[in-house]
């Protein structure tokens, strides 16, 4: 392993314990102290000094560990899941079949949700969520009766081109979400198309290898086979593009900060700190520390991924 | 093999169009999930005096004997003891048009009262503040499928305003018609309109000059076997770190700034909008080099390529002639998967550097809750990134397209 990574190495794990410590210290950002004036680094209160208003730089940087973390890390999950379903489906060219009863729960759900968003701003979204999950019950039972035939794979593709088609800084707007959750969703289910195209390209080639037509023969299912001889080293492939895909969340979450768009009211960002601070640009320290560490988390966390693609 | 083009073709419409629907479904949910939202004005009272949130529409029952502008009284005993009172002596328009001028004089008596007089009509002559034709008030008898419920469509919304048109607004979206914004009441379409003219004249400067000095870097750097990664690396640096750099070594103050710039010639243009052309041109030359070098890199590694170069051609020649004609297809493609971007991919770019383009304009608009011009500004950006992949399918030359 040579320096980048080895540096690489070093920033995320310190960017771990910074989470740790705010978590164990429980920090929150309307607790941040004010001290008199803006100390420069190296002052005893603060050791990478205060901003223009007296709050304290390594204390912030601190409180946008967590900030970063929940949004960039379950966005990634969730993209990379929704990326490999998408794959499985696109290289078998699956079809839904669906059966009467099959329609009538979906038309069932798919009304009550529809019936039920006037009341959005009264109920919990997951009580929503709860009362679809159980109109789809019937989903889960054996199918029966006549049945009709439903490309999926085509389906997926139209998602495709229309997830491409938006521009995803525009569908942030648009929503402007307020919430973790509502952010993660957005981010992941908008995020997985190249991933996905990438996905299916590999399992084309797997499924048209011989490895897979003798694991069939031998009637092993293709979910088992899958998962003993193929995804360990499709996620070897995918390295790279995760390695995209994080740094563009990390990127993303700190442009957010720095626009004051899409985030709770109580989050506390990189890119916040970075906007506060440009304003007071002849307060050096208090932008430079929150530019340097978005810097040097998308870097590295970027070379992690890629390492072994650029040989470092 | 035309027809088959040409329904490729529309079928690629029909996703376009169905795009469209998304979006217009994202206006849906925009416009009544938020507590916020712009697009709703017309509080319904029983929210309002609850303090509630806005649905986008309600529903209510009430006897088909009723009129329909009763169902549109605030909610409450009140409301309760005028439908019996209505139900039980009938002239319904003269029991409205009293309410609804006690209400605006602030006389509208307990519902004590009105229950007393549902029970005693002889009291009514007494009862100094109802009008002349209600004080003869006589029982009625009514068929019982008047006491049938009918349900009422209550609409607090306006985004089916804004999607179909209306008397105030004229023509919907459907239309053709963006709407108007609700910051300052301006046809949404003359606020874009001026600001992308803007965005567009600045980031197309921008990306052309990064195109050609990507290309350039990438071909010196698979000359010189440069490393891929300082290209990767510095193409994955955040636009806003990118603006912050520039922004402190180049500003050195002045009045030419792009907020008070218009109507200028190229020199002026030039030193107006300097500070964000270097940035948007630093961020295109390093996204572009770090590409190209790698498609160029790949087809160095092709036969043909150490056919020529044992031929004796100068590596350069070589290059330039063999190895970045072969790339080309690759770059032309991802060339035109950037054109959106022009619009929608300088919003940091605007807000740091206070230019009065789309991007800038889209912010401001969220800032202000302004959903007509929110969503506006999405479908104008969606239309370019729309037509950057009918372009792309076009261009493609193994005729690739979604399918």
């Amino acid at each position: 392993m040579n320096w980048p990574a080895k540096l690489s190495r070093i920033w995320l794990g310190l960017l771990l314990l910074g989470f740790i410590v705010s978590w164990r210290l429980d920090l929150q950002p309307g607790r941040m102290p004010f001290l008199p004036g803006a100390l420069p680094p190296g002052s005893a209160q603060a050791l990478l000094g205060t901003d223009h208003l007296g709050r304290n730089i390594g204390l912030g940087l601190l409180l946008g560990i967590p900030s970063l973390l929940a949004l960039a890390v379950p966005s990634m999950l969730l993209s990379l899941i929704l990326a490999l379903a998408a794959a499985y489906i696109l290289s078998n060219k699956h079809r839904l079949n669906i059966s009467i009863f099959y329609l009538a729960s979906g038309l069932g759900s798919g009304l009550l949700l529809l019936a039920s968003l006037p009341w959005l701003p009264y109920f919990p979204l997951w009580l929503l969520l709860l009362l679809c999950g159980v109109f789809s019950l019937p989903f889960m039972l054996p199918n029966f009766g006549p049945c009709l035939s439903v490309p999926l794979h085509g389906l997926i593709r139209l998602l495709q081109i229309i997830i491409v088609s938006i521009p995803g800084i525009m569908l942030l707007f648009s929503i402007n979400p307020d919430s973790y959750l509502e952010l993660i969703l957005l981010l992941g289910g908008t995020s997985w198309v190249a991933l996905s195209q990438f996905s299916e390209q590999t399992m084309l080639e797997f499924f048209k290898g011989t490895a897979y037509q003798s694991a069939k023969s031998l009637g092993i299912p293709t979910l088992g086979i899958l998962r003993k001889h193929f995804f360990r080293s499709l996620l070897r492939t995918l390295r790279p593009q995760v390695a995209w895909l994080l740094s563009g969340f990390i990127v993303l979450e700190g442009s957010l900060g720095f626009l004051g768009l899409g985030l709770p009211e109580q989050h506390w960002g990189w890119g916040q700190m970075l906007r506060l601070g440009l304003q007071h640009a002849e307060l050096w320290w208090s932008w430079l520390f929150a530019g340097l560490s978005i810097l040097f988390t998308v870097l590295s966390s970027f070379i992690l991924l890629h390492s072994r693609h650029i040989g470092a | 093999m035309g027809m088959v083009l040409i329904l490729r073709q529309l079928a690629l419409g029909m996703k376009m169009g169905l795009a469209l629907i998304c979006i217009l479904c994202l206006g849906f949910f925009l416009s009544h999930s938020r507590s916020t939202a712009s697009f709703s004005e017309t509080t319904p009272p029983f929210y309002a005096q609850n303090s509630k949130n806005l649905p986008a529409f309600y529903l209510s029952f009430q006897p088909r004997a009723l009129p329909l502008a009763f169902a549109n009284l605030p909610a409450g005993p009140l409301k309760h003891q005028l439908g019996k009172l209505m139900l039980r002596y009938g002239q319904e328009q003269d029991w409205m048009q009293w309410f609804q001028e006690a209400t605006q004089n602030q006389q509208v008596p307990g519902p004590e009262i009105l229950n007393q007089l549902y029970n005693q009509p002889e009291l009514a002559p007494s009862l100094a503040f109802l009008p002349p034709a209600l004080q003869r008030l006589q029982a009625r008898s009514i068929p019982w499928y008047a006491y049938l419920p009918r349900l009422c469509f209550h609409r607090c919304n306006q985004f089916d305003e804004w999607l179909l048109g209306d008397s105030t607004q004229g023509y919907g979206f459907l239309q053709g018609n963006l709407g108007f914004s609700q910051s300052n009441g301006l046809p949404v379409l003359d606020l874009i309109l001026p600001a992308a003219s803007k965005t567009l004249l600045f980031s197309s400067f921008a990306l052309v000059l990064g195109t050609v000095l990507g290309l350039f870097l990438s071909v010196v750097a698979v000359r010189h076997q440069w490393p891929g990664i300082f290209f990767i690396l510095a193409s994955i640096v955040p636009s806003f770190l990118i603006g912050g750099f520039v922004f402190l070594m180049f500003d050195r103050g002045g009045a030419e700034t792009p907020a008070f710039a218009n109507n200028l010639n190229f020199g002026s243009f030039l030193l107006a909008y300097k500070l964000p052309l270097i940035a948007l041109t630093l961020i295109n030359t390093m996204v572009f080099a770090a590409h190209n070098q790698t498609w160029i890199l790949a087809e160095t590694l092709r036969p043909f390529f150490q056919t020529a170069l044992a031929k004796g051609l100068n590596p350069m020649q070589a290059l330039c002639r063999h190895a970045l004609r072969a790339a080309l297809p690759l770059m032309l493609t991802f060339f035109v998967q950037r054109l959106p971007l022009l619009l929608s991919g300088t919003v940091v770019i605007e807000v740091m550097f206070g230019i009065p383009g789309f991007g800038r304009l889209a912010w401001l608009a969220v800032l202000e809750n302004d959903q007509p011009l929110v969503l506006g500004c999405l479908l104008i950006s969606a239309l370019a990134g729309w037509a950057s992949v009918y372009l792309n399918s076009l261009i493609s030359k193994n005729n690739i397209s979604y399918r």
